[in-house]
């Protein structure tokens, strides 16, 4: 067998008492692992998921199911049900041929005691016991795991199950597609019906034969019981009238509980898995849809392929087979007699549900499987579903995840992605925040080039405008004052010989009376201004550019004055506007300053509160509003504020400040060929200006006014 | 509460404005037949909603908005008025004095001569109803409406006098 050269793996599944589907996980192990630290390897498996997060060491055990002995003296059932016995001979993994003995009797007096009559009913037909050596009690154990919630399987025990197959209530799965366990057949087998999983593999079959010894836990109260060859360690307790759970003790090696249940090395598989049973409190919490998805183990191509040699018998993977649960729901209410060898059938040739494909190959084969198993197996139910290159998630089937993984007893060679690089495939994140090189922010190399051209003789503030990085048309665009009502026509024309440019103001005001006050009053003081009548505008109009300072009405339609300080705020934080990164050009070096172009400044916002209601005061301020006014405003106060924060902006940026410029969002405009943020009014705005830069521009020699010779 | 202004016009803010009357003549005088109009409407617009939707944030919202350029031209009583307006429509306030506890705080009551004070009152047509929170600032309000209208009327009376003209 290919087992031996691989490494040791154990499917564990944890069981849960609701609907959900579980994907079985297989997890390494060492010779010398025991129960504990298979625990531990399994949580590690599931670090970052939910599941971990409620249960620790303590509150989970491994385990089984297993079904009563029919005979035992304490059964009270009255049951009957009809027994079935289902054989499967498989050669996958090299495991030799298991029967499986699903046995209900009609009544529980009738069937034989101690043999759950089942074996020695139809042994004769199947061989029951021709398992390789080790494994023929583990049949029995297994089988007692992988159908227990359902089926009584025939164990080799010395006390037959007391109930017949009956299936556990605590794992009614409802609409998995998986296949049908072979004890489909009996009709008690509600659950098994729709279990997502294969109860039974027809590879792994293990036939109940032999082996177990433990005493029917007709008792409510664990018992420890032993196998009786390998003496495994374990407790029972008992669940219902016809099952109980097997727990391993946590000091048992699972390297024997391994070949006690399954036999040599690799010959469970996925369908088989142990089960992990949380603490009894915990359990219906316990999300195991989210966790137990594909992402914790995604096939390769190569153990695909791998599997596929192994197990010639099964299916492609990732090929949804409903046409099994259909089927074996119909035949689960058939007396097990009529259709033995009919389910017999489907478990050999539908072994798998899913399988990963990854190329077009693949693809190709598994279409050509499926065509020629439709021939075959009349089962019009599959479907092969297409999802992006790169999916990991779980397939969503029927509110499932479905991608399942292979049963292969092989593998585990696979690197088994780790969620985190999960996450970092979903699309979500790759739709980042915005691109920062959309938006043009400044490029720390334009320093350098831009110290370069300074070196040249005429006036540093021109030649800045020569830098290659950035388009000089905004910069060369004067402010000019501009009249109340529309300012922007007057805004780039040449008339600028005795202008201010020192800074620009916007108005955020809707009322018209206020607006004209304020622009009556900066129109005097010969500072240019522009009008919002809401937020909105007001964000928009600071977007494209050149603000120095904004008097901000906090009440206002459309956007509030609060909102659009955040928002400003918010946007000069994301393209780093505000933020010294070149610190030591301070502002007593205004021949050095002129670089501070590229240092953007933020805009300075005056909000006027028109009431002097202190929690306006503390939002404005909170929102990021640097002052505030309270309306009416006191135009003799404010004209001495225009003039502090003037020349504060002037520290701040001496470089366009003196020349009456935009700064800093303007060299966004420039920068961004696309203009992602800005409104469609500054289009007209930008084309505007001048496209050529001109040294000799008046406005350029105008413009090297100290801040001292502002006037307001 | 604060209480109201006694002066109808508070001449230091006015004075302000009018003195930028330098370049532009006509800039105070202007603005104010600005805002008469602009009261006029939303007085209107705050009787549509006391009438239809009695919605109190948009009686706020107009309430804020005439607050803003009456204060800033200097006319305080109006002002205060559409304050308490603003407030009633934020339910911080829960009281609306009766107009002629108002009238009498005006410190040169010789303006009220002439006019009937409740002329151009509209009828409180709101009934109080316990189940409903708003109705009982809706007759605050359209209390406090009235009220703005004639504060709005002596405001015009003192205009109309400082600029010499019918405002």
């Amino acid at each position: 067998m290919l087992n031996s050269s691989l490494l040791w793996k154990v499917w564990l599944r944890i069981d849960n008492s609701t609907d959900e589907v579980n994907q079985p996980i297989a997890v390494q192990f060492d010779e010398i692992d025991t129960v504990d630290d298979l625990k531990s390897r399994f949580f590690q498996k599931l670090s970052s998921t939910r599941w971990r997060e409620i249960n620790d060491n303590a509150s989970i055990a491994i385990g089984l199911y297993a079904p009563k002995l029919e005979n035992q003296p304490d059964n009270t059932s009255s049951n009957n049900n009809s027994s079935s016995v289902l054989k499967k001979n498989n050669s996958a993994g090299g495991t030799g041929n298991f029967s499986i003995n699903s046995s209900s009797n009609k009544s529980s007096t009738s069937s034989t005691a101690g043999i759950l009559g089942l074996p020695k009913d139809f042994t004769k037909d199947r061989n029951v016991l021709q398992h390789p050596k080790p494994t023929q009690k583990r049949g029995g154990l297994y089988d007692a795991f992988a159908v227990s919630p359902t089926v009584a399987t025939p164990m080799n025990v010395d006390f037959l199950p007391s109930e017949a197959p009956l299936l556990s209530p605590q794992r009614p799965y409802s609409t998995s597609p998986k296949q049908l366990p072979s004890t489909a057949k009996s009709p008690l087998l509600r659950f098994a019906s729709v279990s997502p999983y294969p109860k039974f593999h027809p590879d792994n079959q293990i036939m109940a034969s032999t082996g177990l010894t433990y005493v029917s836990p007709h008792n409510k109260n664990k018992y420890t019981r032993s196998l009786i060859r390998k003496g495994l360690n374990y407790t029972t307790e008992s669940l219902n009238e016809c099952t109980y759970k097997i727990i391993f003790e946590p000091d048992e090696l699972v390297i024997n509980i391994y070949k006690e249940l399954f036999g040599t090395m690799g010959s469970q598989s996925a369908s088989q898995p142990l089960l992990i049973f949380s603490n009894v409190n915990l359990r219906q919490d316990v999300p195991t849809l989210d966790i137990l998805n594909v992402v914790d183990y995604v096939p390769t191509n190569e153990e695909i392929s791998q599997q596929k040699i192994q197990s010639t018998e099964h299916e492609a993977f990732g090929i949804f087979d409903l046409h099994d649960q259909v089927s074996s729901r119909e035949q689960s209410s058939k007396p097990a007699s009529d259709d033995k060898t009919d389910l017999k059938d489907k478990l050999d040739s539908n072994p798998q549900e899913f399988k990963l494909i990854t190329d077009e190959e693949q693809l190709r084969r598994a279409s050509q499987e499926l065509k020629d198993e439709e021939k075959d197996t009349e089962s019009p139910w599959q479907a092969i579903l297409l999802l992006p290159k790169g999916y990991k998630r779980g397939v969503g089937f029927q509110n499932k995840p479905v991608l399942c993984t292979d049963s292969s007893p092989i593998n585990d060679n696979s690197v088994i992605p780790s969620e985190l690089e999960m996450n970092s495939d979903s699309p979500l994140q790759q739709l980042g925040p915005l691109d920062e090189s959309g938006i043009g922010v400044i490029q720390p190399i334009s320093e350098e080039q831009r110290r370069k051209d300074n070196a040249t003789p005429s006036s540093p503030i021109l030649t800045n405008s020569q830098t290659p990085h950035y388009s000089n048309s905004l910069y060369n665009a004067p402010f000019t004052v501009s009249s109340p009502p529309d300012p922007l026509p007057n805004l780039f024309t040449t008339t600028s010989e005795k202008v201010f440019p020192k800074i620009n103001v916007l108005i955020v005001e809707d009322n018209v009376i206020n607006q004209a006050i304020l622009g009556s009053f900066l129109r005097k003081h010969k500072i240019s201004y522009k009008l919002a009548k809401n937020g909105q505008e007001a964000v928009n109009i600071w977007k494209e550019g050149g603000l120095h300072l904004i008097f901000m009405d906090l009440q206002l339609p459309v956007l509030s004055g609060i909102e659009a300080a955040k928002q400003i705020r918010d946007f000069e934080k994301q393209n780093g506007i505000g933020i010294q990164k070149t610190p030591n050009n301070s502002h007593y070096n205004f021949e050095k300053s002129a670089s501070k172009r590229f240092s953007q400044a933020p805009v300075i916002i005056v909000a006027l509160t028109a009431s002097n209601s202190q929690m306006d005061k503390r939002k404005a301020l909170l929102s990021g509003c640097n002052d505030y006014l309270t309306k009416p405003v006191n135009l003799h106060w404010l004209s001495k504020k225009i003039t502090e924060w003037g020349c504060m902006q002037a520290l701040i940026d001496f470089d366009s400040w003196k020349q009456g410029e935009s700064r800093m969002t303007d060299s966004v405009l420039v920068k961004s060929p696309q203009k992602p943020i800005t409104s469609p009014n500054s289009i007209p705005f930008k084309q505007a200006t001048p496209s050529t830069p001109n040294k000799n521009s008046p406005v350029r020699k105008n413009s090297t006014l100290s801040p001292t010779q502002i006037e307001f | 509460m604060s209480t109201i202004p006694s002066e109808i016009i508070n001449w230091t803010i006015l004075n302000e404005i009018i003195s930028m009357d330098d370049d532009d003549s006509d800039f105070s005088k202007g603005l104010i037949i600005q805002f008469i109009d602009q009261a006029q409407t939303t007085f209107a617009q705050m009787q549509r909603q006391l009438d239809g939707e009695k919605n109190l944030t948009e009686l706020d919202n107009l309430g804020h908005f005439l607050k803003g350029s009456s204060a800033a031209l200097g006319l305080q009583r109006i002002a205060w008025v559409c304050e308490r307006i603003q407030n009633l429509g934020r339910k911080l306030e829960h009281f609306f004095p009766n107009k002629i506890e108002l009238v009498n705080t005006l410190s040169d009551k010789s303006i009220t001569n002439g006019i009937n004070i409740d002329e151009d009152d509209e009828e409180i047509t709101i009934q109080a109803d316990d189940k409903d929170n708003d109705s009982i600032y809706l007759i605050l309000i359209a209390k406090a409406l009235n009220q703005s209208r004639l504060e709005f009327k002596l405001a015009r009376i003192e205009l109309s006098k400082y600029y010499n003209t019918n405002l």
